[in-house]
């Protein structure tokens, strides 16, 4: 397969960007997302104790669904936005 | 794995195009990562999937090396009886057993079914067609049909792809900045599509129909149906455009799926716009080997009504979808005796209000989950129901929600073309100057970050589609 220099570099570019989420998630203070959403963050999914394949990565999207960078801000200027701009209350 | 939850867009594309872009034997990355993907939802189905593609391999190259015709029919037949005795099994067993001969069965008894089956059974079927009338080459190894089988991302909603079209491309492909360019935005659009009007339009179609449609107002019945007709298109047509954005980047040219099926002025047309990929299919694989219009008026209605059930039962192991592909057949016939040529002679605004209609009473059956539920679902739009209070528009529909419904509904449209933004749209090809790159770029990374907030939200995110 033939490939540019700049096909690579933009298919880089892109993976990166859309990594930012997960390859920041260190840094998030999941602490404070527990607390606000209420709920305990699902905890990283274990393989050894998986009953099955797709069990186990159904616990790994929740973990990634949990842990993602940025989240905690985004959740809450969308609830923001929900309550300043649309007037719609709360689900 | 759903293309629009967090584990996919920020775990598994991000590692898949690294890998693709940096490591040599591009084939072998794609089918491992394909596997990986369908391993991820499916679990041991993997092994199901791989089985499929096998037999095809071996009927294909039996089919190839066979000289007589006769031959050749034989090894044709056994590879579709078998590819449709697993597509059976595994999506109408439980339906045979239970709505056909009315036995009581234990949910044990009956199958999962595995994500995209329809598909990629459709798929496979196509391929063994195309070998045996020598339209194309058999796969030159294992591996090669089984990287068009299972490419991730047209393997569990299409669109259906040829065999043919894509052989060349799996041997030997170039990709450049643009071709990628133009991916990527396609991925970005349909993922809008799906994340921003999608899953809120959903919100307000699930609401009116798991409501007793006896306590909805006419006006909220209207709602909710226009709001089902919004989220299955964007729903479908962004899962599409996701996968042919997606095949773009990877260097493969698949089929357009949608043309804005919506503008249509017929059935006829509609399904000219519609899931182009399936109507092609039923069309070559099914109506004209069945004779077409090539015997006479009765034979076509015939066939046309056939190939309609056998569409609607492709959509769902129901008596609901026969009888949603029974209703599109029979309009379909009816434009053929006579209601096509009135509608030519009718302005144009007449046949849009008559495709709508039949078309959104099509979804009435599509979405109910009986007959009675559809009919009572009808009799609360057309006629309305005898109740004190009934469940008004302001209980399904938030200022939000009624936003993105407007937007969807324009975007429904071509509105695009002719301006400087039809690059946007799916039909065109694409410009490349420096100055629209960039215009472009920051319209990707704001519609990304806006899809973020959705994704990270954790809203509601059903693939309609997944369950064919």
């Amino acid at each position: 397969m033939q490939v540019t220099r700049s096909y690579r570099w933009l298919v880089l570019g892109f993976s990166v960007l859309l990594s930012l989420p997960l390859a920041f998630a260190p840094l998030g203070d999941h602490a404070a997302r527990a607390a606000w959403e209420k709920r305990p963050l699902t905890s990283i999914a274990d393989v050894t104790d998986a009953e099955s394949a797709d069990l186990f990565f159904g616990d790994l999207e929740s973990f990634f669904d949990d842990h993602l960078f940025g989240a905690l801000f985004l959740n809450r200027a969308y609830r923001q936005l929900q309550l300043d701009v649309f007037r719609d209350p709360p689900p | 794995m759903v293309f629009s939850t967090a584990a996919f867009l920020y775990f598994f594309l991000p590692l898949f195009l690294v890998s693709y872009v940096l490591l040599p034997w591009k084939n072998a990355v794609a089918l491992a990562f394909s596997l990986f993907f369908f391993t991820w939802g499916e679990g041991a189905y993997v092994v199901l999937l791989l089985l499929v593609i096998f037999v095809n391999y071996l009927a294909g190259s039996l089919i190839a090396q066979t000289d007589d015709d006769s031959g050749r029919r034989r090894y044709l037949a056994i590879g579709v009886v078998a590819n449709l005795l697993v597509l059976g099994y595994y999506k109408y067993w439980g339906f045979l057993l239970t709505d056909f001969f009315g036995i009581d069965a234990d949910a044990s008894a009956i199958p999962q079914l595995p994500l995209g089956i329809s598909f990629f059974i459709f798929q496979s079927i196509s391929y063994l067609i195309d070998v045996a009338r020598r339209e194309a080459k058999p796969a030159r190894g294992y591996f090669d049909l089984a990287l068009y089988i299972a490419m991730f991302p047209q393997l569990i909603a299409g669109p259906i792809v040829r065999y043919g079209s894509v052989a060349r491309s799996l041997r030997e492909r170039s990709i450049d900045f643009a071709a990628a360019f133009r991916g990527i935005q396609l991925f970005v659009l349909g993922l809008s599509y799906k994340v921003l009007i999608a899953n809120h339009v959903a919100e307000v179609a699930d609401l009116t129909f798991d409501a007793n449609p006896a306590h909805l107002g006419q006006t909220t019945a209207w709602l909710g149906i226009t709001a089902y007709t919004l989220q299955i298109f964007f729903d479908f047509a962004g899962y599409s455009l996701m996968a042919i954005g997606l095949g773009r980047v990877m260097g493969f040219s698949f089929p357009r799926n949608f043309n804005y099926p919506y503008i249509a002025t017929s059935i006829t047309e509609f399904w000219r716009r519609w899931h182009m990929s399936l109507s092609s299919w039923f069309r070559d694989y099914f109506y004209i080997p069945l004779g077409g219009n090539r015997n006479g008026p009765w034979r076509t209605y015939r066939n046309l009504v056939l190939v309609f059930l056998l569409c609607g039962l492709w959509h769902g192991a129901a008596w609901t979808f026969v009888a949603w592909g029974a209703y599109h057949g029979s309009f379909l016939v009816l434009e053929r005796i006579g209601l096509q040529r009135l509608l030519t002679r009718v302005p144009a605004l007449v046949g849009h209000a008559y495709l709508l209609l039949v078309v959104m009473i099509g979804w009435v059956l599509f979405r109910a989950d009986s007959f009675a539920h559809a009919v009572s679902y009808l009799k609360a739009m057309f006629l309305g129901f005898d109740v004190r209070f009934p469940m008004m528009p302001a209980e399904v529909l938030s200022h939000e929600n009624g936003l993105i419904m407007l937007i969807g509904l324009l975007l429904s449209l071509p509105l695009l073309e002719g301006t400087r933004w039809r690059h946007w749209d799916e039909n065109e090809a694409g410009t490349m100057n420096p100055s629209q790159i960039v215009i472009d770029v920051i319209l990707m990374v704001l519609l990304l970050t806006l899809c973020s907030v959705f994704v990270m939200a954790g809203t509601y995110n059903p693939f309609i589609y997944f369950r064919f």
